[in-house]
């Protein structure tokens, strides 16, 4: 009936009660699964995150399963279903449909976490959006609507994938000792302008600052250049930076 | 009251914001718009979070102001805010943004380990002290915008307007910040830009240059306030008299020095010197601005920000000057009837609203009052969040009581949050004839002697030890602190050292020394290899 039928997780249970129909669904229809978890790309604070996270968390406790991908893949394995599973970045909702039509989907199925009221309005739902806007059918499954404690025992532990050493940067005192003269190097340049020009608006100096140079007292020559310089150092040191490979600055 | 339709429209902008930064989340999750060039709206939306986290009220209202009154001089404390930027990206962001850690608290227990307690007293005492007084203009210029608007007394108004900043921030949290702040920050870049060009023409034909070849015929308001003849002739003169103002003070001044000519009566070398320093290096030891620069993905993202922050910076301070001394010259005999009348903090603050005023009537106070407003809210509540999040996290949790509950953790905080608050609404009856972005400036001259020296020697330096991170910041603290003090006291020295505007020129060479001093008589360099390869990785 459905050749392939494309559902999006976050961990907690409507979204994972929802991964368990599509399974279900693709068992008894012989279609193929497309699981998706969106990570919303939002340029906040730490805090701000904290507080974000808090709040979509509301009343529900603790996500259910950290790897949601891991978890429907290996429920998909019990069941003989086929499951990709894609990890984006992006609009939660614009991302979903994007894929849906990208992987031609004919039918997504969501969860529908069952916020009320002011987190809401602020939150908005993403089920009621991609049912809207959708290229195809679209299954909601409401809150407590699917047992899924099957699917959470699908990942026996052995299966759960070894959290990953992490890898400890070696110290190259060479690469230490570039980026000092090169950082280093633009701060003195920057600094010997900054401090030239400000100490020339200083009392001692007011003369010489007040000298006209093509109809401006040099004063404000020194104030401009003083800007733009900067708009200079830091072009060149942000293009550079960002040249210098693994990216980590700029 | 005063300004209905002003006070209207401030009071609808708070709201606004708030509904656009609510409508913003949902929409953002919610819709179906798919852009190919992925991360394009967060670099914006980061960048304009940048410039409105920079751009505080100081920027907007102080700088302006002391332009107006002083000329060019008070040009520098904007050419310091946006020097203190580069200095940040060149030394500081790379490093900080490799380690991933965005506070000094933080930063310090990377290389030091979690158990250096002294270590996290030290800086927490320094970023209470930090939030106070940073909080101190922002609520001076509150007071102030809200006399103008609703003409009660300074007094009454402070109280009220601190209070409701105070409960805004403790009660609303922080969510929406990152909204509220980008908005704020087009709010202001745009009321600055849209200033210029009415001024320039409605009184300059046009023509943003003429503002400068005006400002070479004023005498500066506040060298004019100290000429007993030339007030007693200005005294009865309206705001439309402003040309012929101009033009008497010139001729009974005709020696004086104009709004171009550097150092008018402001400051000597020590001084000057002492504030651009204070400037140069403050905004290291305010990382909570740096983590903005972390909150997009990737270091494309990061750098298309910073570009479009420092362009966004470059182009307000450039603004700043012209409007300035158009403001000068457009309100010449009001600044110094008001300068002479002993109201000398609306005269320095407040000449940016009272332009608009002129210009676009109640309408335009409104919105300028409002973007000033939106500034001071958003970097109150920045301020109150790191302080709380200080007290909550160094001191309760790791010293006081750590068995503690979150519920606990939470109630500490805010009380702490609403004793701070009392402290800065105290300090801003005190200081209220003060320019906030001389107070601002201030507050950079402490973070320049405490946080800016630990963090550029703990990401640089191979020798520094913890002694000498504790030793440099309690001694930079106390020296700075110690001036800041003597100048709101108006104490000409303070044991036979004379007191400057700023005091960066003491407490940041004793506090380095003390740092480099301890550090070779002591041994403990932390994990200095582990943390130096994570700063240092490419």
């Amino acid at each position: 009936m459905f050749q392939r039928i494309l559902v999006a997780v976050d961990g907690y249970a409507p979204s994972l009660g929802a991964a368990k129909k599509a399974v279900e669904t693709a068992s008894r229809d012989g279609s193929e699964v497309v699981v998706v978890q969106v990570e919303e790309e939002l340029p906040l604070l730490p805090e701000e995150k904290n507080a974000e996270a808090v709040a979509l968390k509301g009343a529900r406790q603790e996500p259910l399963a950290a790897e949601p991908l891991d978890v429907v893949a290996a429920f998909g394995r019990k069941h003989g279903v086929v499951v990709k599973t894609v990890k984006k970045v992006g609009r939660v909702t614009a991302t979903i449909l994007s894929l849906a039509k990208e992987v031609k989907a004919d039918l997504i199925i969501v969860g529908d976490s069952g916020r009320r009221g002011l987190q809401k309005l602020y939150f908005g739902s993403v089920a009621q959006a991609v049912a809207e806007h959708a290229p195809c059918p679209v299954l909601i499954v409401k809150k407590g609507t699917v047992d899924i404690t099957d699917l959470l025992s699908a990942l026996p532990e052995a299966e759960a994938p070894a959290p990953e050493a992490p890898v400890s940067p070696v110290f190259q005192p060479a690469v230490f000792r570039r980026n000092l003269v090169f950082a280093g190097g633009l701060l003195v340049l920057y600094a010997l302008m900054y401090f030239g020009s400000a100490l020339l608006t200083s009392a001692p100096f007011k003369n010489t600052a007040a000298l006209e140079v093509f109809g401006l007292p040099l004063a404000i020559w020194a104030g401009w250049i003083t800007l733009i310089s900067g708009v200079l150092v830091i072009r060149f040191f942000l293009a550079r930076s960002n040249h210098k490979g693994a990216g980590s600055h700029g | 009251m005063d300004n209905p339709i002003a006070l209207t429209i401030v009071v609808l902008s708070v709201f606004l914001t708030m509904y656009i930064s609510y409508y913003n989340r949902r929409y953002t999750r919610t819709t179906a718009a798919f852009y190919v060039a992925e991360g394009k709206i967060p670099w914006r939306l980061n960048g304009a979070a940048m410039l409105g986290d920079y751009c505080s009220a100081a920027s907007f209202l102080g700088v302006a102001g002391a332009v107006a009154l002083v000329g060019v001089d008070g040009w520098w404390l904007a050419l310091g805010f946006f020097g203190a930027w580069i200095v940040l990206l060149l030394v500081m962001a790379g490093p900080l943004k490799s380690v991933g850690k965005y506070t000094v608290a933080d930063v310090l227990a990377a290389r030091f380990g979690e158990k250096a307690h002294g270590i996290r007293i030290v800086a927490m005492l320094s970023t209470l002290v930090l939030c106070v007084l940073y909080l101190v203009p922002q609520i001076v210029g509150a007071g102030h915008l809200f006399k103008l608007l609703l003409g009660w007394d300074y007094l009454p108004t402070v109280l009220v307007t601190g209070t409701l900043m105070a409960a805004y921030v403790i009660i609303g949290g922080m969510r929406g910040t990152t909204y509220n702040q980008a908005i704020q920050g087009v709010v202001l870049f745009g009321a600055m830009i849209l200033l210029l060009i009415v001024v320039s023409i409605t009184y300059f034909g046009g023509n943003p240059l003429a503002i400068i070849e005006k400002g070479q015929e004023m005498v500066p308001p506040a060298v004019v306030a100290e000429e007993g003849g030339a007030v007693e002739a200005l005294a009865q003169m309206e705001v439309a008299e402003a040309e012929a103002a101009v033009t008497v003070a010139r001729e009974l001044m005709a020696d004086a020095p104009n709004a171009l000519t550097p150092g008018v009566q402001l400051r000597d070398l020590l001084n000057q010197a002492s504030l651009v320093l204070g400037l140069f290096l403050g905004v290291l030891g305010l990382p909570h601005i740096l983590i903005r620069f972390y909150t997009v993905r990737n270091a494309t993202a990061a750098r298309r920000s910073a570009e479009f922050t420092i362009w966004g910076l470059a182009i307000f301070y450039a603004a700043v000057l012209l409007v300035g001394l158009a403001t000068m010259y457009v309100l010449y005999p009001t600044l110094i009837q008001l300068l002479t009348e002993g109201q000398q903090g609306v005269a320095k603050n407040m000449s940016l609203p009272m332009l608009g005023q002129l210009l676009g009537g109640e309408t335009a106070l409104g919105i300028i009052a409002a973007g000033a407003l939106a500034a001071m809210l958003s970097t109150s509540s920045g301020l109150l969040i790191s302080a709380t999040t200080s007290l909550a996290h160094d001191l309760y949790t790791t010293v006081l009581k750590p068995q503690s509950t979150d519920q606990e953790r939470v109630i500490f905080a805010k009380t702490g949050a609403g004793v701070l608050a009392a402290l800065a609404i105290g300090l801003a009856i005190w200081l209220r004839d003060q320019n906030v972005a001389v107070l601002v400036g201030m507050c950079f001259g402490i973070a320049a002697s405490t946080f800016a020296p630990a963090l550029v020697f703990a990401v640089w330096w191979t020798r520094l030890t913890s002694q000498a991170v504790m030793a440099g910041m309690g001694v930079g603290l106390v020296t700075s602190v110690v001036f800041t003090f003597a100048r709101f006291f108006n104490m000409p020295d303070f044991l036979g050292i004379p007191v400057l505007v700023n005091p960066a020129l003491y407490s940041v060479p004793v506090a380095v020394l003390t740092t480099v001093l301890v550090a070779y008589l002591t041994k403990d360099t932390g994990r200095v290899e582990e943390f130096l390869a994570s700063a240092h990785s490419s």
